[in-house]
């Protein structure tokens, strides 16, 4: 299909007029997604930037969390706001486990080993929510922020994505605090760029990897928590975000915190703006071609060195 | 102070070092000097933890340490600058010198080993905020051996001292290990043969993962092997 003009396109009719202000609320819901995402994204990137492993089952354990979400409020009427320690504690420990029980053992071995160890982990994690709790899609409707909203001019915007953006805000920034300042932050850099000094500095590295496999499972696990109060809980519910997050990952840098963080916010607005102006089939379109576009620019991604 | 018998080490199925022994007397200064690939890295690599030994013992202040982990070598008292400093290029002056410290519990104590290392090493505290990969070579250097003295060493090994620096430097950080002699013991692996062997009070020669010959360093500089392979003379 043709137009004749540029003006007589769907496309900048839609960004006429009053249109912009759904452009507008778009972009807010963009960003308060994003937000999520890096919170994702910066969990995925820790664990590479210290170990070189892809961890391939992150996205299993954010539905781990989401599931343990919603088992505490069905179970015991706790809100997802309140089961957000919990869930971080829990996915901290199995991230901690995870390393002691499975990446310990292979994160030397040649080749593919790791990356097919925890692929391995992710299906196994998947099915096994399968058999546990069937593949139906459950929902947390009635929690304290479900269905309400805020309104700012004629921006109308979730509370609950309003809460999961901003704690995930300070999530990320408590987690960069940590590994910029703290001495455990300051031996795990020391260990991600170059182990075998780092030993040689009296640093425990394997202690640095089970503490940096668990810092990612909190992130993840805190995530969790906040998405369960607006997303649908299954058991591949994690999946979706984690191939999100290795792309955010990529496009910021692998490795790179702050890279994450920026990642995860290019892909929320990509996401949400190329759903708009595409359609929602696409939207994830969107998000690999600006993807693709920046890996042809800057191979290492944006904050890669 | 540090013994090691009958020392076998290999990388995978390749065996580097060959059935080695030699030891470090307490308050000496005592050199390894050999070709390329003769072993010496891998020997302080086995001592510090880094590399298992396949055969024999390392003893050190009486205790047997090559079946501990690395990191805790380092609490015992043994600090190993690596060959070809390896810096944290990433993380600041500073910062790489408080790594030095890990293991170093009190506050006080690190607050002190700094300012030690500051005054032997003034340029390191003029640069304490900069990244150190923005730091030139030598100055690199004098950052790894800096670092390895936060750790309060009982023992210091130093691998490749004279990397990089320029002779005047390479005088003046022998110089430093002059002083500091009387609190660190030094094990130093060294290519400047005649440099080296000029300061230490025993030395020994690898060749092909063997030992050659040992001695006082003026016995080594007179005789004929060193002489040969290493001055040639
Ligand atoms: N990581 C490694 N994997 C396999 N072989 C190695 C490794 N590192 C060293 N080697 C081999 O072990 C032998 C001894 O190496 P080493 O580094 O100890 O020598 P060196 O005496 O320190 O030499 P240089 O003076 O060049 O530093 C060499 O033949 C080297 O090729
Ligand atoms: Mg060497």
């Amino acid at each position: 299909m043709k137009y004749r003009r540029a003006e007589d396109s769907p496309l900048f009719t839609k960004l006429k007029g009053e249109e912009h202000m759904i452009i507008a609320q778009i972009i807010a819901n963009g960003i308060l997604m994003g937000f999520i995402y890096a919170l994702v994204s910066v969990g995925l990137t820790l664990i590479w930037g210290v170990m070189d492993i892809i961890n391939f089952a992150h996205g299993e354990f954010l539905m781990i969390s989401m599931y343990t979400a919603f088992w505490m409020f069905s179970l015991f009427a706790m809100d997802p706001l309140i089961a957000l320690p919990i869930c971080t504690i829990l996915i901290f420990v199995i991230g901690v486990l995870t390393y002691l029980g499975i990446i310990r053992r292979v994160i030397n071995a040649p080749g593919l080993t790791a990356l097919l160890a925890t692929f391995g982990l992710s299906m196994f994690l998947k099915n096994l929510a399968q058999f546990l709790w069937t593949p139906n899609f459950r929902y947390i409707n009635n929690s304290m922020v479900s269905g309400k909203t805020i309104e700012l001019g004629s921006i109308v915007i979730g509370v609950s994505q309003v809460v999961a953006a901003v704690a995930s805000i300070i999530l990320t920034v408590a987690v960069m605090l940590f590994i910029d300042r703290t001495r455990t932050g300051k031996a795990i850099q020391a260990t991600a760029l170059n182990k075998n000094t780092a030993l040689l500095m009296g640093i425990n590295t394997k202690k640095i990897y089970a503490i940096t496999f668990g810092l990612s499972g909190a992130c993840v696990g805190a995530a969790g928590a906040l998405m369960a109060t607006f997303f649908p809980i299954y058991p591949a519910s994690g999946a979706l975000y984690s191939v999100l997050a290795f792309v955010s990952v990529a496009m910021g840098g692998f490795g790179n915190i702050k890279g994450a963080l920026f990642g995860g916010l290019i892909i929320g607005l990509a996401e949400a703006l190329g759903g708009y102006m595409l359609g929602t089939q696409f939207k994830y379109a969107i998000v690999f071609l600006i993807y693709l576009i920046v890996i042809q620019v800057r191979p290492k991604g944006l904050f890669g060195w | 102070m540090l013994k090691v018998k009958n020392l076998k080490v290999g990388y995978g199925n390749v065996p580097v070092i060959f059935d080695f022994s030699f030891q470090v007397k307490q308050g000496d200064i005592v050199a390894i000097v050999g070709s390329n690939g003769a072993g010496k890295s891998t020997l302080l690599k086995t001592i510090s933890g880094i590399l298992k030994p396949t055969g024999g013992e390392i003893q050190f202040m009486g205790e047997r340490i090559d079946t501990i982990p690395a990191y805790k070598i380092v609490e015992k008292g043994i600090s190993h600058v690596p060959e070809g400093r390896q810096v944290f290029g990433k993380m600041s002056i500073k910062d790489n010198l408080l790594l030095g410290a890990f293991t170093i519990k009190s506050e006080e104590q690190k607050t002190k080993l700094l300012k030690d290392v500051y005054e032997i090493f003034p340029i390191l505290e003029e640069r304490q905020d900069q990244k150190a990969e923005t730091l030139s070579g030598g100055e690199q250097q004098m950052l790894a051996i800096a670092r390895g003295l936060m750790s309060n060493p009982k023992l210091l090994m130093i691998d490749e001292l004279s990397l990089g620096l320029a002779p005047f430097l390479v005088d003046k950080v022998m110089d430093t290990l002059k002083i500091i002699r009387n609190k660190v013991t030094i094990l130093l692996v060294e290519q400047k043969v005649q440099e080296v062997l000029e300061i230490a009070d025993w030395g020994y020669v690898v060749q092909n993962g063997r030992l050659a010959i040992e001695g006082t360093g003026e016995e080594l500089l007179q005789s004929d092997i060193v002489k040969k392979a290493y001055l040639g003379l």
